[in-house]
């Protein structure tokens, strides 16, 4: 088991290896540098000699690989000219806002999603069984930037039930208790809409994967002995069907992120999408890099906390 | 093929109102190309509902909505199709030769695949486009590349799990060369699940393409019902029907090439169930089992799922 753990993290980091190398040939590709956006349009050569120099860009491309991937080693992401600090620190100042708007979101639409699903698998063919199935096809086809506005249009700005954007209101002395309802209030649209397109995904895992399991023995074994159909379901077929629905679940973490992204943009949510955005316009290479770092460390990371919750739940698989 | 979709077509409702739906969405892109009036001209009439003379109303700048919209599920359409053909082609060749003749570059193309499949596909994209400038062309070799590891897994598990099979077997007996094997035997029993794929893919290519345009990241001097999207954020009070009409176009167009992917879908089940054909056995338990292999198959915009449990 350690020795699995270990042998995947030693994987992961050459795949991140492989990460920092075309991202930064990607923008080695690219036309402009870091240099150009920093001195602007009309850049003095002299000065932007200057400024390679001090970032580094005058060296080769495997030189600047190297040194970055040493101090990513050693825990140093860079420095952000266009921040003005760390790009560590700028993710991490960065973090908790999205971690909050994703873990909500991941957090309803995994209760919601499995829930639905297991009543949809149960009616299977019903009216209900139907429109849960075409509702999370039609979720699951949502571009959510647009349900996003929708929503604005629909409970901010016409009904004016909740604020359309932003993580907390400007400008109002709070006390502490208030404050946390003031986020909450504006967490409530942008955690709806996300978990609206992740939940058609678990819907629709758990549905199938429930479809197959009632179908197995053991299941109408345990409604021969009379057991009430509600833990037939959920305590007996459930952690069973539950494997297929991991395996989604955390293998789509590159959705999330990209949902995120999108729902930061439209509630201007202060979180690392958009950063990710802010950086893309103002061409800030190291937090650009840093972010697809970190993100593909975090996809990387989910795929292996996906395998060992596999396990737990189903001790029979064994990882090679 | 095309008999056997006609015949499906009508004990399989969610193929034929996919492909219903999907007819529409291109004769509105072929109404954009040939009739529709310029999508840039400007007019004074500016924010105006919806009218005779303007069915979907007019934006900020007072160009008329419904050209707009026509015009931009064009584009959609395009990148969509350009990126999933390339994408497609390219990884269905490649993952069923890697497959059938396994080795290094089998391995090598596997590592590569792996490695893709770690990268946000959005996020990637999103870099891309700002380093080197937004362009349709540009858009359409990325996602080609973000769609290749999930195509090339696929078609390397089918060319694998076919590889020994009896009439391959025979067929290499009677003397059959591998390209021969490959084109003749091989592929017939891949393509199903390639073009259920494929249809899923094109789906996400379209939720990329007006995700990145409502982003601000799209080729300037064409119409993008992202853009649109993104227009539309700044008037959502005064304008309504400037977010209603282009955004319910792209979810009519995903859900039409996701109707047409889930009844793709059933073809196979339909074809696993009979034994016909050289499938893989059929899942144990009809449909169930079939739809998962099928969400393995769908995933949206990242595109980041890992290898499936028991893949090849």
């Amino acid at each position: 088991m350690l020795w699995y753990v270990a042998r995947r993290l030693a994987g992961t980091v050459g795949l991140l290896v492989a990460v920092v190398v075309i991202t930064f040939g990607l923008i080695a590709l690219a036309p402009g540098d870091a240099a150009q956006v920093l001195a602007g349009q009309a850049g003095d050569p002299q000065y932007l000699a200057e400024l390679r120099g001090q970032l580094g860009l005058d060296r080769s491309l495997g030189y600047q690989i190297g040194s970055y991937l040493l101090a990513v080693a050693r825990g140093d992401l860079g420095f952000s000219i266009v921040q003005g600090q760390p790009v560590l620190d700028v993710i991490t100042g960065r973090l908790g806002a999205t971690l909050l708007l994703g873990g909500t979101s991941l957090t309803i639409a995994v209760l919601g999603g499995v829930y639905l699903g297991v009543v949809a698998a149960a009616k299977r063919g019903s009216q209900l069984d139907t429109g849960i199935s075409l509702a999370s096809l039609i979720g699951y086809s949502m571009p959510v930037f647009w349900l996003g506005q929708l929503l604005v249009a629909l409970l901010a700005v016409r009904l004016h039930l909740l604020p359309a954007g932003g993580m907390s209101s400007a400008g109002e002395q709070l006390g502490a208790f208030e404050r946390v309802l003031d986020v909450l209030r504006h967490l409530i649209l942008p955690a709806a809409t996300l978990s609206i397109l992740l939940m058609a995904l678990v819907v629709r895992t758990t549905r199938a994967a429930m479809i197959d399991v009632l179908e197995e023995e053991y299941v109408t074994a345990a409604r021969g002995r009379g057991i009430r159909e509600g833990a037939v379901l959920f305590r007996h077929a459930l952690r069973n069907a539950l494997r297929p629905v991991i395996t989604v679940v955390t293998a789509d973490v590159g959705v999330l992120l990209s949902g995120v992204v999108l729902i930061e943009a439209v509630f201007s949510w202060p979180g690392l999408g958009t950063l990710l955005l802010d950086s893309v316009l103002s061409r800030d290479t190291p937090t650009l890099v840093g972010l697809l770092l970190f993100s593909s460390f975090l996809v990387a990371g989910a795929n292996l906390l996906g395998d060992l919750l596999y396990m737990w739940v189903d001790p029979r698989v064994r990882l090679r | 093929m095309i008999a056997r979709l006609d015949r499906s077509a009508r004990s399989n409702p969610r193929l034929l109102v996919g492909l219903v739906l999907l007819a529409a969405v291109a004769l509105a892109a072929l109404a954009g190309a040939l009739v529709a009036s310029d999508p840039f001209r400007t007019s004074e009439t500016v924010l105006r509902g919806p009218s005779v003379h303007h069915p979907f109303g007019t934006d900020n700048l007072g160009r008329d909505v419904l050209d707009r919209v026509l015009h931009g599920v064009g584009t959609s359409l395009k990148v969509s199709l350009l990126a999933v053909v390339a994408g497609t082609v390219v990884a269905t060749v490649l993952g069923l030769v890697s497959g059938y003749a396994g080795g290094a570059i089998d391995d090598l193309l596997l590592k590569l695949a792996e490695l893709f499949q770690v990268i946000p596909g959005f996020l990637l994209a999103l870099v891309a486009a700002a380093a080197f400038g937004a362009s349709l062309l540009l858009l359409v070799i990325i996602l080609a590349v973000i769609f290749f590891p999930r195509t090339f897994r696929l078609a390397r598990g089918e060319a694998i799990g076919l590889r020994e099979r009896e009439f391959i077997h025979a067929a290499r007996a009677a003397g059959a060369r591998p390209v021969r094997i490959l084109t003749r035997h091989i592929l017939p029993g891949a393509l199903t699940i390639v073009l259920v794929n494929a249809s899923f893919q094109a789906g996400t290519a379209v939720l990329i393409e007006t995700g990145l345009s409502f982003l601000g990241v799209s080729e300037r001097d064409t119409v993008s019902l992202g853009a649109m999207l993104f227009d539309a954020q700044s008037y959502l009070e005064q304008a309504w029907w400037m977010s209603l009409f282009p955004g319910a176009l792209v979810a009519v167009t995903i859900v039409s090439v996701n109707l047409v992917g889930d009844g793709l879908q059933g073809l196979r089940d339909v074809r696993a169930a009979g034994g016909v054909g050289p499938e893989r056995p059929a899942p144990e338990s009809g449909q169930g089992a079939a739809t998962l292999e099928r969400l393995a198959v769908a995933s949206s915009l990242g595109d980041s799922t890992k290898t499936q449990k028991g893949e090849a």
